[in-house]
């Protein structure tokens, strides 16, 4: 059975001032006090509940009685599934959508706060595992022996250096240094046949240039120079970093043009668009639609 | 100049992509005022026909840039066609040459065709602005234009960056543009492969496409796709060969081929389908039997071309300023 059973009972629990702790976890569900101790552990570290422990009561309470228990809930297995899913969205075709569906699956899977741990897969997908396997390897710096179905030369066995994964044409790629050619170059994904770190450490090669393997790290972003109003200090326009300049004007990048000008008609904050020209007559040709779809109504 | 606009390109999808951005171009240009089913036809577009393996979407427009210049080359136009990867080390130059290229063209009034900034497709390059550095392109009708920083020349979603500019025009005989156009048919149905072996060509296409549907290891969407664009292809060669025989009335048994095989096509575009292929297996043995009469009917119908194209071939090898030494 999932802990989130044992932990939303819990939760109840102690809302009810029940002061449960985690022999009463043990005893209703019929696990050992350890396991009963690491739910409450999870309930506490990874999702952020106030818990105090009352020693009078033998129990527990919130510290904090509005914090709620998050509407979504989502298990290990299916965090490196999302982690797997925003890999593979944000690196389908690069469109502005996709990015934001990345986003989102980031955020669920909590990535950046992660701790990168070498975990046991139960999903059937050998790619997922995969995946997550290199990416804990190229934060750790962490050296892999691979398996590697050559084009051209057959299975071989590889010991690489992997510093990035990257999306091209529609194939996953690992850029990494071999040890065993003394190059550094994209092994595809899908030609990687078995995986094992020995955990030694490396550094990365000084001639390591992403944007030779991954052509597309090399696309600029759209740039637009914006006023915003008085008053407005945010380092982020909606969810876009601000760059203030001396001027006083804010330079915003982003990708999605689409996505840029419904983000500019929902946000009261900027006064006026000093450049491009063609973004300024993009908002007003949409907002031309807009009012004659309004006026001819009346 | 700083930047230009061409405000009068509309783009209709009504037909594969490249002839989509073709036909804007020209008739925007006032180089071609026929139907469109007329330029897929005597550019010999509508006679491509490649499938992938796995009736992956991209079957419709893979080829070599190479064959669009063949393509505006039977019309008589002037074309150049500039093709390349972005990992090549000289890309920098040719995308320098690229920018000087498109713009010229622009400002002398017509559009450029390129090849899948954001999707596998055709769009056309209709306009610049220098201060902010930017292309306007267009994938389909749409009131405003897409817009693609300079910087970001040639990155395309799939394969090769390429880009067509075109020029003047000769005259030229409508006959020997139909000569032309069934020579690229001809082409077409006998080569085995575009591009690599995966997406098989004419005769070989059919192929493809049989095994695919009785193995089911397909795409998606992919046939769909291509069926779309297939049944438009097949019945623009109908329409187009209606006009030939007007011209070239030797032509009427392939005409009466080719008409068959549009309605074979028009009858698969009938077929309730779910668009998706495990609820739409059941109409596979049917597709299957439509597929092989479809390919006999255009073998056949390659066949009269054929004839048709070697008594041509076999007058036109006579040099007529040598006949005046005999």
């Amino acid at each position: 059975m999932s802990n989130i059973h044992r932990i939303i009972w819990f939760d109840q629990e102690v809302r009810a001032n029940k002061y449960p702790n985690a022999n009463q976890i043990a005893e209703k569900f019929e696990i050992s006090v350890r396991q009963a101790n690491r739910d409450i552990e999870y309930l506490r570290s990874s999702m952020g509940a106030p818990l105090k422990y009352i020693a009078a009561k033998r129990g527990f309470e919130y510290e904090d009685n509005t914090f709620v228990l998050p509407n979504v809930y989502i298990t290990e297995e299916e965090k490196i599934a999302l982690s797997y899913l925003a890999y593979k969205y944000e690196n389908y075709d690069y469109t502005p959508k996709n990015s934001r569906v990345a986003g989102l699956f980031k955020k669920l899977t909590n990535e950046e706060k992660q701790e990168d741990k070498i975990p046991i897969f139960n999903l059937d997908d050998t790619s997922v595992s995969l995946i997550y396997k290199i990416k804990c390897c190229i934060k750790e710096k962490k050296r892999l022996h691979i398996k590697y179905a050559d084009e051209q030369n057959g299975m071989q066995n590889l010991i690489i250096h992997p510093y990035d994964i990257y999306t091209m044409y529609k194939n996953d790629y690992v850029a990494a240094f071999c040890e065993d050619t003394g190059t550094i170059s994209g092994f595809t994904l899908e030609r990687i046949v078995c995986i094992e770190s020995d955990n030694r450490s490396f550094s990365i090669h000084t001639a390591y240039d992403q944007t030779k393997l991954n052509p597309d790290s090399r696309k600029v972003p759209f740039k637009a120079i914006i006023e915003f109003e008085e008053g407005y200090n945010s380092s982020w326009f909606m969810g876009r970093e601000i760059r203030r300049l001396p001027s006083g004007f804010c330079e915003i990048e982003f990708e999605d043009l689409e996505e840029f000008i419904k983000d500019l008609l929902m946000s009261k904050n900027w006064r006026r668009i000093h450049s491009p020209t063609w973004l300024k007559s993009k908002l007003k040709n949409r907002c031309m639609y807009i009012l004659e779809k309004i006026n001819s109504e009346n | 100049m700083s930047g230009k606009i061409l405000s009068n390109i509309t783009i209709k999808g009504e037909s594969r992509s490249y002839i989509n951005c073709l036909y804007a171009l020209l008739t925007a240009a006032g180089m071609f005022s026929m139907p469109k089913y007329m330029l897929s036809g005597m550019t010999g577009m509508a006679f491509k026909f490649t499938i992938h393996n796995k009736l992956l979407p991209s079957s419709v427009d893979m080829y070599n840039p190479w064959e669009n210049w063949r393509a505006v080359d039977t019309l008589g136009i002037y074309s150049e066609v500039f093709s390349g990867s972005i990992h090549n080390p000289t890309f920098p130059l040719y995308k320098k040459e690229a920018l000087r290229k498109i713009k010229q063209t622009i400002d002398d009034g017509k559009a450029v065709i390129a090849w899948g900034l954001n999707q596998p497709l055709y769009y056309l390059i209709c306009g610049y602005d220098d201060v902010d550095r930017v292309f306007f392109f267009k994938y389909i009708h749409d009131d405003e234009n897409d817009v693609m920083l300079y910087d970001n020349f040639g990155f395309v979603n799939q394969g090769d960056w390429s880009y067509q500019l075109v020029g003047d025009s000769i005259h030229k005989d409508i006959r020997d543009i139909y000569r032309a156009s069934f020579q690229i048919a001809i082409d077409e149905w006998e080569a085995e492969y575009k591009v690599n072996p995966e997406y098989a060509s004419g005769r070989s296409a059919y192929r493809n496409l049989i095994n695919a549907l009785k193995t089911g290891d397909v795409h998606d969407f992919g046939p769909y796709h291509i069926m779309e664009t297939y049944i438009k292809s097949k019945h623009e060669i109908h329409m187009y060969m209606q006009e030939v025989i007007k011209e070239l009335p030797q032509l009427k048994q392939a005409a009466e081929l080719y008409r068959h095989v549009a309605g074979i096509y028009q009858n698969i575009s009938s077929l309730s389908v779910a668009k998706s292929f495990i609820e739409d297996r059941k109409f596979v043995p049917t597709l299957v039997e439509l597929f092989e009469i479809a390919l006999k009917k255009e073998e056949a119908a390659v066949r009269e071309l054929k004839i048709y194209i070697n008594e041509i071939m076999g007058n036109s090898a006579i040099n007529p300023t040598r006949l005046k030494d005999i």
